[in-house]
């Protein structure tokens, strides 16, 4: 049984890995402003994943499909998505339902806190 | 009118939603429409936020659906859950405006 979790989990990992690559050549087909604004966002979404991050994979999919609307109506990438990219990605991060460090924090920090308090 | 963004926010999920509420739509087409009502800050990446925020919350019906210049478009409706929380906004609406608007005769009635 427990092998089978094994391999199980590597079919995913693979699984995940075939995904990625598919957005990747997607990405490249698009203008390189929104490649360029599409990595970065990427990149900062990245540094906030819980876990392994996989479940990051279908809101950045999400996001391409975004792009490639946006692109296919030949909209300049920061017209799209405004020119403070930084606030797009925060509000992304904030928005779309993955894991994330900053919620894990804040959920652990409340349970902390009421468990001290009952403490008392 | 410009510099309304940072205001709009609290209010623009409801907004959203009615807007919504009106037909089947999509993000490009909703982002015109707050335009057309004068607020020229919002970009489409701003809705798109809060498309994706109303879908969490599974207040919308989302369609995907290839769109007339090939890449697939996703359209919202609105659910059960999302009328009820229209409604809400409205009554809240009502309550925050009408408060507002009450500190500014306040204010007048000093001067």
């Amino acid at each position: 049984m427990k092998n089978k979790n094994v391999i199980d989990y590597f079919k995913q990992v693979h699984a995940d890995k075939v995904e990625y690559n598919k957005q990747m050549a997607r990405l490249k087909e698009l203008p390189s402003d929104y490649q360029i604004v599409y990595k970065e966002v990427q990149k900062f979404l990245w540094e906030f994943t819980a876990g392994d991050g996989m479940d990051m994979l279908p809101p950045m999919l999400e996001l391409l499909d975004f792009f490639e609307d946006g692109a296919a109506n030949n909209i300049p990438v920061l017209q799209l998505v405004g020119e403070d990219v930084g606030s797009f990605a925060e509000n992304t991060l904030h928005e779309m339902q993955a894991k994330t460090r900053i919620n894990e924090l804040k959920r652990k920090m409340n349970e902390r806190i009421a468990k001290k308090i009952s403490e008392e | 009118m410009n510099g309304t963004t940072e205001m709009l926010k609290g209010v623009l999920e409801g907004v959203i939603l009615e807007i919504i509420k009106r037909h089947e739509t999509y993000g490009y087409e909703i982002t015109n429409n707050l335009q057309e009502y004068g607020f020229e800050d919002i970009v489409e990446g701003t809705v798109y936020t809060i498309l994706l925020r109303l879908e969490k919350k599974s207040l919308v019906t989302v369609t995907k659906k290839k769109s007339t210049v090939g890449p697939m478009r996703k359209f919202y409706s609105l659910n059960e859950a999302g009328e009820k929380e229209l409604d809400l906004f409205w009554q809240r609406w009502t309550f925050i405006s009408g408060q507002i608007e009450r500190l500014k005769e306040e204010k007048k009635n000093e001067k």
